[in-house]
C-alpha cells in the first residue's frame, strides 16, 4: 500500500509540479523502492486510462474529419465518369451505322450499262446524252470522282433523261467519299417515279440503319 | 506561424479538439520547462508541430486506434523533437526522470502492458460517476483543489482531498483485483 507522501510525490509528479530536488527524490524511489515503482506504473495505467476516457470526443471528432469527403467525392466522381464512359461507349457503338459508306458503295456500284437502242422510254438519246453520262462513269472507273461529281451534278440538273442516273451515281459517289448527308439526299429525290426508286429506297434505309448494340 | 489546422482548430470555441489542445499545451508548457531548457517560443512550435503531425496521423489512417491515450502520443512526438532540436542546437536536459519512469512500465512485455491497460480503462470506465469527474477533473484537466472543489460543491479542499483519496483507493482495490483474476499482476 502506498502511503500518502509518496501518493502525493506522484500526482505532482504527474502535474509537472515537482521542485528540482523532489525530481531527484522521485528519481532515487523509482530506483530502489520497489513498491513506489508498482505504484508509479499502477498511476501511469490510471492517469492514461483517465486521459483515454475523457479524450473519446475529441478523438471521435477528429476521426470525423477525416477528408473522407474528398476521397469519396472522388471515387464517386471516378465511378461515374467510368459508367459515363461506358454509356456513350455503348451509345457510340449502339447508335452507329450498321454499314459504313464504303460498304455500301462497293455493295451497290455498277458501272451503268446503256441500252444499245438509242432511247429510253418515250425520250429519244442524243449522242451527247450518251457520251456525257458515259463519260462521267468513265471517270469514276478512272478515279476521277470530283470531275465525274462536277459532271453528275451537272447532268442532275439539266439532262431530262440521264438526271435519274446522275443522282443515282452521285448518291453513291457521295457515299466513296463518306458524305452521307449528301447521299442521303440524292436519295430521296430517287424514291419515287424512276428506275432507281425501289434501289433508293433500298439504299436509304440501310444507310440509316444503326447497330442498335 | 501559426498552421493551417492549427487555425481552424481554434477558430471552434465549441470544438472538442480545440479543448484538448488548449488543455494539453497549457500541460505541455509545464512539462517542457520544467524538464528542458528551451525558449517559450521553441516550445510553443514544438507543440504546435506535434499537434499537427497527431493529428495528420489519424486523419491519414496511420493512428486508427489508441493503446495508450492521446496525450501519451502527442507528448511522444513532442518530446522526440525536443530531442532532435536539442541534439542540433547541443543544448540540455534539466532532468533525466522520464529514462527511470520508462523502466517503470519496461518491466512488462508490449502486450501485457497493452493487457493491463485495457483492464484498467474498463474500470475507469465502470467507476462511479462523482469519482471518475473528480480524478478527471484532478488528472485529465490538472485543476487545482480549490477548483475542484468550488466545481464540484465541496465545502473546502480537504474534504475534496479526502473523497480523491477514496475514490483512487477504490479504483487500485478493483484493479489489482482485476489484474489477479486476469493473472497480470
Amino acid at each position: 500500500m502506498i502511503n500518502n507522501e509518496h501518493q502525493d510525490l506522484l500526482d505532482r509528479y504527474i502535474r509537472h509540479e515537482l521542485t528540482a530536488d523532489e525530481y531527484r527524490d522521485v528519481e532515487n524511489l523509482m530506483k530502489n523502492d520497489p513498491e513506489f515503482v508498482r505504484q508509479a506504473s499502477l498511476m501511469e495505467h490510471i492517469v492514461n486510462a483517465t486521459d483515454r476516457v475523457n479524450e473519446q470526443k475529441a478523438f471521435a471528432e477528429m476521426l470525423s474529419q477525416i477528408p473522407r469527403q474528398k476521397s469519396s467525392h472522388r471515387r464517386i466522381f471516378i465511378t461515374l465518369s467510368v459508367a459515363a464512359a461506358v454509356i456513350l461507349s455503348l451509345l457510340y457503338i449502339g447508335l452507329s451505322p450498321q454499314y459504313t459508306s464504303h460498304q455500301l458503295f462497293e455493295a451497290y456500284y455498277m458501272p451503268l450499262e446503256l441500252e444499245d437502242t438509242p432511247s429510253r422510254g418515250d425520250e429519244e438519246l442524243t449522242s451527247k446524252q450518251r457520251s456525257d453520262i458515259l463519260g462521267a462513269i468513265a471517270d469514276i472507273e478512272a478515279g476521277a470522282i470530283q470531275i465525274a461529281i462536277n459532271k453528275l451534278s451537272y447532268i442532275s440538273q439539266h439532262d431530262p433523261i440521264y438526271y435519274a442516273d446522275a443522282r443515282w451515281y452521285l448518291a453513291l459517289l457521295y457515299l466513296r467519299q463518306d458524305q452521307r448527308t449528301a447521299a442521303r439526299q440524292q436519295l430521296e429525290s430517287l424514291k419515287t417515279d424512276n428506275i432507281y426508286c425501289d434501289q433508293a429506297t433500298e439504299l436509304l434505309l440501310k444507310l440509316n440503319k444503326k447497330k442498335w448494340f | 506561424m501559426e498552421n493551417e489546422l492549427i487555425a481552424r482548430v481554434r477558430s471552434n470555441p465549441h470544438s472538442e479538439i480545440r479543448k484538448l489542445y488548449d488543455l494539453y499545451r497549457q500541460q505541455f508548457f509545464l512539462y517542457a520547462t520544467s524538464r528542458f531548457a528551451l525558449d517559450q517560443d521553441i516550445i510553443s512550435d514544438i507543440y504546435q508541430d506535434s499537434f499537427v503531425a497527431l493529428y495528420e496521423n489519424i486523419q491519414t489512417g496511420r493512428l486508427s486506434k489508441l493503446n495508450c491515450s492521446l496525450k501519451t502520443y502527442l507528448f511522444k512526438i513532442a518530446t522526440n523533437k525536443i530531442h532532435t532540436h536539442l541534439a542540433a542546437t547541443q543544448k540540455y536536459k534539466k532532468v533525466s526522470i522520464e529514462e527511470n519512469w520508462k523502466d517503470a512500465h519496461d518491466q512488462y512485455s508490449t502486450d501485457e502492458w497493452k493487457e493491463r491497460q485495457d483492464v484498467v480503462f474498463k474500470a475507469v470506465s465502470e467507476m462511479e460517476h462523482l469519482c471518475r469527474t473528480m480524478l478527471s477533473m484532478f488528472y485529465w484537466e490538472q485543476r487545482k483543489i480549490s477548483e475542484i472543489a468550488r466545481e464540484m460543491g465541496y465545502k473546502s479542499e480537504q474534504v475534496v482531498k479526502n473523497r480523491k483519496k477514496i475514490c483512487l483507493q477504490r479504483l487500485k482495490e478493483k484493479i489489482i483485483e482485476w489484474f489477479i483474476k486476469e493473472d497480470l499482476s
